[in-house]
């Protein structure tokens, strides 16, 4: 009990069971614990589950068992405007296929949680400022979404994930939809993040050769952990 | 844009480059207000038109003023119950459309949601949307109105009592527009509008366990 008194979010007996047909269980008695400073691969071929237990997590989907708790908060009892605010806090979500906002530029979808937050401009530009030297975007700022290329979009992805400094960041599949050289910078990012700032991330990737970026893997087999 | 946005409320900054980046449904909505308000404006012309005919003949005849008045609302009578459909159908319009809005965009509104915008911000956001849309169509509305309120019944609606219940009318069909939308952002949970899944009035899981009307 006390090392899970440490942990930034754990689960417990976690079980996603979708009543289509017969029934399929994504998750099956799933049980994690994830501590501050880690950086966990979530690996499985497709369908094993990954998504679905990014999403319980990151209080985006409910499980139909089971329990995830951040920081001692239970999201059970948590209302979807709660889980939105934690979100707001303490969680970044970088997505497979972006979802950048498309009105918005990268500056702005940078600085959208910063907004959100009530941080005061000043310290939206500075720190959007910072998140968009070290993403090499410097000058993409005033550009839509629709103007930048896949790799371009996915770091303005990652910087908005992190302009409010969540102590955790939930990544699915952020490197599916890039070519091999745009999907190592991402996990270079990552690690960049997570050695430097201390960020948790627990990213979700079908490809086991970015193990060499994690502090731990952790794999999904038909949506139960096998190691 | 950019950093010069920093201090702009970044709801408003959306809704108004939503009306740029969807300017058909935005002339639509900006019309069916536009149609709500000429018809409260036609409506109130119809009304000073049978006040000022019967004042015409009030002197000293009060059967001249009952004969006036009973022809002018037989003649005019017919177009003012049609004009009253206007604002309800202007409601309905504006429902489908601000609807279709939202579900058009299921996604990115999760993806608000998923960053830690609350049901009441993005409340607020359609609630812009809605008013950076329908705004414009009321001075189109107002003037149309006072130009067919004087080509039908004779008579310009200079008073401003009756603009302004006509304006009010207008945004009043608006946020009633809104209603639904907003019951179906409510309901919705974070996952259903991130993985543009079907959406429900009812809240959920109620609703969605029988999914029999397939949502929206």
């Amino acid at each position: 009990m006390g090392e899970d008194e440490n942990a930034i979010i754990r689960c417990h007996e976690l079980t996603k069971f979708y009543p289509v047909g017969e029934g399929v269980f994504a998750l099956q008695n799933v049980h994690l614990t994830v501590y501050p400073g880690e950086f966990v691969l979530l690996n499985g071929p497709s369908g094993s589950g990954k998504t679905t237990l990014l999403n319980i997590l990151g209080g985006i989907d409910r499980p139909s068992h089971g329990e995830v708790i951040m920081r001692g908060r239970k999201f059970s009892r948590m209302t979807e405007d709660g889980l939105a605010l934690l979100r707001r806090k303490d969680l970044g979500f970088v997505f497979q296929f972006f979802n950048l906002i498309p009105e918005l530029t990268a500056w702005e979808n940078i600085a959208f949680p910063l907004k959100i937050a009530g941080v005061p401009p000043d310290e939206i530009r500075q720190r959007v400022s910072v998140l968009l030297s070290r993403l090499h975007l410097d000058g993409r700022a005033n550009h839509y979404p629709l103007e930048l290329s896949g790799g371009e979009q996915q770091r303005v992805a990652i910087g908005r994930a992190l302009a409010h400094q969540p102590s955790l960041v939930l990544a699915d599949e952020p490197t599916g939809n890039l070519d091999s050289k745009n999907a190592r910078e991402v996990m270079e990012l990552f690690r960049d993040f997570n050695r430097r700032d201390g960020q948790t991330f627990i990213v979700a990737s079908h490809a086991s050769e970015f193990a060499e970026y994690a502090t731990r893997v952790v794999s999904l087999r038909d949506g139960r952990i096998v190691e | 844009m950019g950093a010069g946005t920093a201090n702009v409320d970044i709801y408003l900054l959306l809704a108004l480059r939503g009306t740029r980046v969807r300017p058909l449904q935005t002339v639509f909505i900006a019309l069916s207000v536009a149609c709500t308000v000429l018809a409260a404006v036609m409506v109130f012309g119809y009304m000073g038109a049978v006040t000022e005919v019967t004042a015409a003949r009030v002197p000293g005849e009060p059967a001249g003023q009952l004969v006036a008045r009973s022809a002018c609302q037989t003649a005019l009578g017919a177009w003012t119950r049609v004009l009253l459909l206007l604002p309800a159908l202007g409601a309905t319009a504006t429902t489908c459309l601000l609807t279709a809005s939202l579900l058009g965009r299921k996604r990115c509104l999760g993806v608000m949601r998923a960053e830690g915008g609350t049901t009441r911000e993005l409340g607020r956001l359609l609630l812009f949307e809605a008013l950076a849309a329908g705004v414009p169509g009321i001075p189109l509305g107002l003037g149309t109105g006072e130009v067919s309120s004087k080509l039908v019944w004779g008579i310009w609606v200079a008073s401003a009592p009756a603009l302004l219940a006509s304006t009010g009318i207008a945004l009043a069909t608006v946020l009633l527009g809104m209603l639904l939308p907003l019951l179906l952002l409510k309901s919705a949970t974070t996952d259903q509008l991130l993985m543009n899944k079907p959406v429900y009035v009812i809240s959920n899981p109620s609703c969605a366990k029988c999914g029999a009307c397939g949502g929206l």
